[in-house]
């Protein structure tokens, strides 16, 4: 068994996952120099670097032409994908929707409007697809 | 974030203790700064993707960079 689930056989290479992480960092724009991080951010980014770069080797998540990530659930008893399109002025009010200091609520506000899923879909999301949909997130807000 | 908000007459990137730089940081600021600088003139604002929103907001920067430079103290007599 490896970690996340059972054992698959890797559908991409480490160079082409890493190349294709890059990709959908460009796209969405995201800084992923870690030489302006602190220690504290660079921990976090290499959490969900790391996730990400495995569900891409697994296949679970593919970047598509545009650069946007799409996560096919592994554990849901029901497995479908979780698409991540580009944030509009929509995801970010929907952030402000939420109280100060509720962050876990407005990351899935946010998450709820970036993959045009209901929010109910995520609190009954097996823990193992959420952590990966976190790690996703997370490369966004972090 | 790659793209920097304008602070002071300059580009900027947020530090932590302004919030840091991140993108609901960054974007958020750049969409109520567009709304409120392109009066009537905006598509949808929920609709916005982060490339138009990106778009509006350079095409106030030089305004922007007016606007915030800082001024100097007016001496007294």
């Amino acid at each position: 068994m490896s970690e996340g689930g059972p054992l698959d056989e890797d559908k991409m290479d480490g160079e082409s996952a890493e190349a294709e992480f890059q990709r959908f960092a460009d796209e969405f724009e995201l800084d992923i120099d870690e030489k302006g991080m602190d220690d504290e951010d660079r921990q976090a980014f290499q959490a969900s670097k790391k996730v990400f770069i495995r569900e891409l080797k697994r296949g679970s998540i593919v970047v598509d032409e545009r650069g946007a990530a799409t996560y096919t659930t592994r554990f849901e008893t029901n497995p479908s994908p979780v698409v991540f399109h580009e944030p509009t002025g929509a995801t970010f009010m929907a952030s402000d929707q939420k109280k100060r200091g509720h962050d876990a609520a407005k990351m899935y506000a946010m998450i709820a409007d970036m993959t045009r899923q209901n929010i109910q879909r995520f609190s009954k999301m097996p823990r193992r697809d959420l952590k990966v949909v976190e790690s996703v997130a997370l490369l966004f807000l972090g | 974030m790659l793209t920097p908000l304008v602070r002071g007459g300059v580009d900027a990137f947020l530090n932590k203790e302004e919030g840091g730089h991140g993108l609901v940081r960054v974007y958020g600021e750049m969409l109520l700064q567009i709304l409120h600088d392109y009066p009537g003139g905006l598509p949808n604002a929920r609709t916005l993707t982060m490339t138009e929103i990106r778009f509006f907001y350079d095409g106030i920067r030089p305004d922007l960079y007016e606007g915030t430079r800082p001024k100097p103290t007016p001496k007294l007599r």
